[in-house]
């Protein structure tokens, strides 16, 4: 546990310094990093070195939707970004959707210590560039036990598992917010045509299927939609199901590179059913 | 007639591609027998145009399948609509089996407009499968 501590102010000093470097070089109109609040971290826009003694890497927040918003308040101008794995593949999904324009965004990568990694259930717990911290490389902490669990259920079992869990939704929308990619103007499931308004719990299976089918080529495993969630339901479960679907048979993995192309937007015909 | 063991007849959305099938009347015909109104057909440009929502939405209003006609592979109007389609409906399938639904409940029949008597089988077969899993 000392250890771990050491580590992390380790990484929080290297941080400082080179949002301190970013901040003198006049490149940046600014660090986008976390700021500690007592015992809470919140998104902000470092834009002077006296503000640099909150900015931490520790604790978590999907920062990419922050980074989208910002850019798009300024015509021009460049921010800086820290950014942990998660973060920088959020990016470059938003560059994909042409949401934002990286050449605008210059990432200071943060990778993630074993504990976090392990937290987030993660596979890929660095970014490309490790610029704050010591990448662990690729691990795996996925909840194989979980997931596996609901794929050994039989079809009949896994409609009863979920439409208990669904019913717990309160319709927050915690987990359409929490995603940076989740990012539309226009919302299906706030428009009445999918998603009957007003009622609690949210229609069967529209709400939660919608999310999952439109997230399918974009999800990379963050987990931010299943840690917003207050009533515990394990949403991302399923789109982590789904991403493993996309990598198995097409050999896609969202959050890869801003050049490559979703299968689900043509290209080869693959059957899924064919290769089960 | 198809029909499951409590003569139990599903409900389908039918979509159809406009290119390949032009008049849902046409399609109509192309069902089994006593089921012209368990179908509700639905023409669309192409099938590029199924959205996953689309199905979804379908079954939440209590549709039992939904089963997509479009062109087959290489005569899309529109070159890769229909190749669109088949990823992403192929996708979906996995996904309403994660989350518990039977993927056999999403069809898709690739056809040439000029062989109705291989269209109106695979129809057949759709439905058959559909019997057998039951209602939504």
């Amino acid at each position: 546990m000392q250890e771990e501590r050491q580590g992390d102010s380790d990484r929080t000093e290297k941080a400082r310094e080179l949002a301190a470097s970013l901040l003198m070089t006049d490149s940046v109109q600014g660090v986008l990093a976390l700021l500690e609040i007592r015992d809470h971290v919140v998104p902000h826009l470092f834009t002077s070195r006296e503000e640099l003694s909150g900015l931490t890497v520790d604790g978590h927040y999907a920062i990419a939707g922050v980074a989208e918003r910002l850019l798009e308040r300024w015509a021009q101008g460049n921010i800086a970004v820290m950014a942990r794995g998660c973060d920088e593949r959020h990016l470059i999904e938003l560059a994909k959707k042409g949401s934002v324009d990286l050449s605008r965004i210059k990432v200071v990568g943060v990778a993630c210590d074993i504990f976090e990694a392990k937290a987030c259930h993660c596979v890929q717990p660095f970014p490309r560039q490790a610029d704050v911290g010591n990448s662990i490389g690729r691990v795996d902490f996925m909840d194989h036990e979980k997931l596996n669990e609901l794929v050994s259920m039989s079809i009949t079992e896994r409609r009863s598992f979920w439409t208990e869990i669904f019913s717990r939704c309160i319709k927050c929308y915690g987990c359409r917010n929490a995603c940076p990619l989740c990012n539309c103007v226009d919302c299906r499931l706030e428009e009445e045509r999918w998603v009957r308004v007003g009622e609690i719990p949210p229609e069967y299976p529209s709400f939660h299927l919608i999310r999952l089918f439109h997230l399918a080529d974009k999800c990379v495993g963050c987990m931010a939609c299943e840690k917003a969630c207050p009533m515990g339901i394990p949403v991302g479960r399923l789109n982590l199901l789904v991403r493993q679907e996309m990598l198995d048979w097409y050999g896609y993995e969202a959050g890869r590179e801003v050049e490559d192309v979703s299968p689900l937007l043509g290209g080869a015909l693959i059957d899924v059913a064919d290769k089960k | 007639m198809l029909r499951g063991a409590d003569s139990f007849v599903p409900k389908v959305a039918l979509f159809h591609c406009r290119w390949c099938l032009p008049e849902s009347d046409a399609v109509k015909n192309l069902l089994p027998e006593h089921y012209e109104s368990a179908v509700s057909t639905i023409k669309i440009n192409c099938t590029a145009r199924m959205e996953g929502e689309l199905a979804i939405k379908a079954f939440g209003q209590g549709f039992d399948g939904v089963l997509v006609i479009g062109c087959e592979d290489g005569e899309c109007h529109y070159e890769s609509g229909n190749r669109q389609a088949f990823n992403r409906l192929g996708m979906l399938r996995r996904m309403l089996e994660f989350a518990g639904i039977y993927p056999e409940r999403i069809g898709t029949i690739w056809v040439s407009p000029y062989d109705p008597a291989s269209i109106k089988a695979q129809i057949g077969e759709y439905i058959e499968k559909l019997n057998g899993v039951g209602p939504f």
